[in-house]
């Protein structure tokens, strides 16, 4: 007689799990997602402008990568700023993930379905899709790669795929056209953000790289920079003043 | 009457709607256009003395309706997501006025020659060239702020739209200096400081002291109509008006830098895996 209502709540309890199941999968992550502008309004305000202090290394904070050994011949003039390989030599932009590391401004822009990073340097504008959505089966290659994120509490995870071989991790070490990365980036008070990355690249690198930024939050506006501008000044910066009179 | 109207007056007015032919280069113009001009800016001005004499702006905010500088307040604003591009130049039917755009096409095929085109030095066209090309462009709301992303450069805009006045010094760029408002459904667009290497069209340069003003409207779901007034005592011999209509894309932004060696026959950047 007990057996039966055993077995009736065993199949409550299944039915109840695969429900639990179900909607884990429907809605995917708990917590906004910034779907809405309504649901934006619920996570962490990001705006202004960000920047990574000069000081800190282009490569990051933690252990140096592990170069395999066709990739690793550019490491060492990278390391001395002395390589002459770099993206910007050539007027391109560095391309994911190094693109994070470079000492310039940077913006995140909420809008439904997508944090849009804005990178000074190209400029390069990164498409960090919230909406649910999958990679794609044959994505395009690019210098910014396929971002697809979601919100965990207050951190926003990237995954980024379909980057470029062009595309650098710094100073001229290029990407094989596999890399995989994956960003944890949140605040860690008002000023500071922290920039959580962990590469995976099979061909590039011998095993996965993690390392950190810490980004500022700048009093700079953001500014406009290209690289092929003939308009700098001795300090490679651009030159904004505005011309002579013609009259 | 929808803010967009303004454009189709100037073509009843018999104005020709620029899109985009050389004024720069003209050295005079017909004392009918001048009437028709001069009675154009008196209609303008009439317009924009009601509209500012209205009693809104007795409110403590300088233009009435929302502006965008919450979320909740964005939420009240016409949805311009998605991708929006400008036809093909040889579909011109899009523009809003054919026989107007004429001059126009006639213009880029002999300034697209032009060997110091921005492009060629790997650099953007700036504006207001820029609204102007066959790319993809995207509207990002934001609090206080429309970001406009082309695809061409990649050339990012800043609007804002916090009330602040254009600054005193400003440094000059390509983009230049852009404040907007929303009029209603329209969002009004005021760009200066827009440095001398800007472009037109392919070729065919700015003078540094370019002054902008868009007009920015949703026509219908899939149409979006820009209409411009540039004036540039250094390069134009009077203002120059012209309008385009983005149609919505089913194209994905994709990104785009002029200096990639990586490009097929039709200059489209090589995007397959190797």
């Amino acid at each position: 007689m007990n057996r039966l209502p055993l077995s009736i709540f065993c199949a409550l309890l299944l039915t109840t799990a695969v429900r639990v199941n179900a909607a884990q999968v429907s809605s995917k992550w708990p917590g906004p997602q910034g779907d809405t502008y309504r649901s934006i309004a619920k996570l962490p305000d990001w705006s202004g402008t960000w920047a990574k202090p000069d000081h800190v290394s282009p490569k990051g904070e933690g252990r140096p990568p592990e170069f395999s050994p066709p990739f690793r011949a550019d490491y060492a003039p990278a390391l001395r700023t002395q390589t002459t390989k770099a993206n910007a030599e050539m007027c391109l932009p560095g391309g994911m993930p190094g693109i994070m590391g470079v000492p310039l401004g940077y913006e995140f822009l909420f809008t439904p379905g997508r944090v849009t990073i804005l990178v000074e340097e190209g400029p390069t504008i990164r498409h960090v899709f919230t909406d649910g959505r999958a990679h794609s089966a044959d994505p395009d290659l690019t210098f910014a790669g396929e971002s697809i994120g979601h919100w965990e509490g207050q951190t926003l995870v990237v995954d980024t795929t379909a980057i470029r071989p062009k595309a650098q991790f710094f100073m001229g070490t290029k990407t094989s056209g596999q890399t995989h990365v994956i960003e944890r980036i949140h605040l860690l008070d008002h000023e500071h953000m922290q920039v959580d990355t962990t590469v995976e690249d099979p061909v590039a690198l011998t095993m996965p790289w993690h390392y950190t930024w810490t980004y500022v939050r700048s009093r700079v506006p953001f500014q406009e920079s290209y690289y092929c501008d003939d308009d700098r000044d001795s300090n490679g910066e651009p030159n904004l003043e505005p011309p002579a009179p013609t009259h | 009457m929808p803010m967009w109207a303004g454009a189709f007056n100037h073509d009843i007015l018999g104005i020709e709607n620029g899109c985009g032919h050389s004024p720069a280069l003209r050295a005079a113009t017909t004392s009918r256009v001048m009437i028709a001009r001069a009675l154009g800016i008196a209609v303008t001005g009439l317009a924009t003395f009601l509209a500012t004499s209205t009693p809104s702006m007795a409110a403590p905010k300088r233009w009435a309706g929302p502006q965008g500088t919450t979320y909740a307040s964005i939420e009240q604003l016409p949805d311009w997501s998605g991708t929006w591009a400008m036809p093909d130049r040889e579909r011109s039917e899009f523009l809003i006025s054919p026989a107007a755009a004429a001059p126009y096409l006639a213009g880029y095929a002999e300034h697209a020659k032009a060997p110091k085109a921005n492009p060629a030095l790997c650099l953007p066209t700036g504006m207001p060239g820029i609204m102007a090309v066959p790319l993809g462009f995207e509207f990002l709301f934001t609090p206080g702020r429309v970001t406009i992303l082309s695809e061409e450069g990649p050339t990012i805009r800043r609007v804002f739209t916090d009330g602040r006045a254009h600054s005193a010094d400003p440094d000059l760029t390509y983009a230049g200096e852009s404040i907007g408002h929303w009029e209603g459904r329209t969002l009004v667009i005021d760009t200066t400081a827009i440095r001398a290497k800007s472009e037109y069209f392919r070729g065919v340069k700015t003078s540094g002291q370019a002054h902008v003003v868009e007009r920015i409207s949703r026509v219908d779901h899939d149409h979006m109509l820009v209409d411009t007034v540039v004036d540039d005592p250094g390069a134009l011999a009077e203002p120059w008006h012209y309008s385009f209509v983005y149609i919505r894309s089913d194209t994905e932004f994709i990104e785009s830098y002029y200096c990639d060696d990586n490009r097929d026959a039709n200059g489209e950047p090589d995007l397959q895996p190797p």
